[in-house]
């Protein structure tokens, strides 16, 4: 089963097959919940939004037509689960400029099992730096750049224009060279 | 170029965005500006490390605990099935020709058509082979009694009712049509409205 197309997985979820559906969720858990951590910036609010954002999918699997891509659609539902979570809290960053907080934010994510990421500083200020950007503009960063999607892709999750999608990117990308050069050239870079 | 005017353009270069010519411009900038190389540089290494982030992974059991919540029945089953399984086009295509089965038959009853006489015949020839024949030449007169009906049928008030309710039937079904792509992208824009 996990070789079948996921169009197919969604028909047999639709007529009953709800084994169909758990292999959707292992084929996508990744994107989802990446895109989660990184908008949210904490593993806890990333995997019950993770949770949350598969189950809306299950429940709302007849309104998806064929004719578009169902990552995109799914992601869709994600950004959007993660923008309204947004508005009621935060990013959950450690200030960037804030060299204690910062290594103890790296000290914990060393120790923690589960958490194969954010383990030198360099990837703690860029984690912090994109939780400092408006939301919009770090989730295209985070579709462009994390999740490899061309600005075509992204616009189509965002249902938003191309140049509108290229604009956040943009000024994301400038806002995020502002927030990470002073470390360059603590790096020599 | 002056500086402010290149560094304005770089992120579009980047992109790819720029003529050839515009591009060659800044290029030919580049090369004799440390400056902008550099503000280029850390342009390329801030998108680098963003790029290099490791990926989060989920929590080993996290398949686990999703299909649980969705195997505990607390979750809605997925709505919107039968709008899927059912797609419109066959239903107004049979709505299509039950409007013109109907019309058949106003046209029958338009030229008067002796029913009876019709019926008893048939249920002969269905008790006696012997009168197959007149049977046969019932039915062919049958046969023609639906095609005069049919030529008729065009002309009588009946069809132009038929036709404007198998008219507004299409219309109807094709603004539902509309309608449902457009509550759909609404629901996709409402999503990602922010």
């Amino acid at each position: 089963m996990a070789e079948e197309s996921d169009d197919l997985l969604i028909r047999r979820t639709l007529h009953g097959d709800v084994d169909a559906f758990g292999v959707i969720v292992d084929r996508y858990r990744s994107r989802v919940f990446n895109l989660a951590y990184r908008m949210l910036g904490d593993r806890d609010r990333a995997d019950e939004a993770a949770q949350e954002v598969f189950i809306r999918a299950y429940t709302a699997l007849g309104s998806y037509r064929p004719s578009g891509s169902f990552s995109s659609w799914l992601l869709a539902i994600a950004a959007n689960y993660c923008i309204d979570s947004l508005r009621q809290e935060p990013f959950a960053a450690v200030p960037i400029d804030n060299p204690k907080a910062v290594a103890t934010a790296v000290a914990g994510a060393a120790s923690d099992p589960h958490a194969a990421y954010g383990r030198t500083e360099t990837q703690q200020l860029t984690h912090n730096a994109l939780g400092r950007l408006p939301d919009m503009q770090r989730l295209v960063i985070v579709l462009v750049h994390i999740h490899g999607m061309s600005y075509q892709q992204a616009a189509e999750v965002l249902g938003q224009p191309v140049g509108t999608v290229k604009s956040h990117a943009h000024r994301g990308r400038a806002r995020l060279k502002r927030l990470l050069a002073p470390h360059m050239e603590e790096n020599g870079l | 170029m002056r500086c402010w005017q290149v560094r304005r353009q770089l992120l579009r270069y980047e992109d790819g965005d720029l003529s050839p010519q515009q591009a060659a411009q800044i290029q030919g900038h580049l090369r004799a500006c440390p400056a902008c190389r550099g503000e280029l540089a850390r342009g390329r290494t801030a998108v680098a490390w963003v790029e290099a982030l490791d990926e989060a992974e989920a929590a080993p059991d996290f398949s686990d605990r999703v299909m649980a919540t969705i195997r505990s029945g607390q979750v809605t089953e997925p709505a919107g099935q039968r709008e899927s399984v059912l797609p419109l086009w066959p239903v107004a295509a049979a709505m299509g020709v039950g409007g013109l089965v109907l019309a058949a038959f106003v046209g029958l009853w338009a030229v008067s058509v002796d029913f009876s006489a019709l019926g008893s015949t048939l249920v002969a020839w269905g008790s006696d082979a012997g009168q197959a024949a007149a049977a046969i030449s019932v039915m062919g007169k049958a046969l023609v009694l639906l095609v005069e009906a049919a030529l008729r049928v065009f002309t009588t008030p009946a069809l132009v009712l038929i036709a404007l309710d198998l008219l507004l039937l299409g219309v109807t079904l094709l603004l539902l049509r509309l309608w449902n792509a457009r509550r759909r992208a609404l629901r996709i824009g409402t999503m990602l409205a922010m």
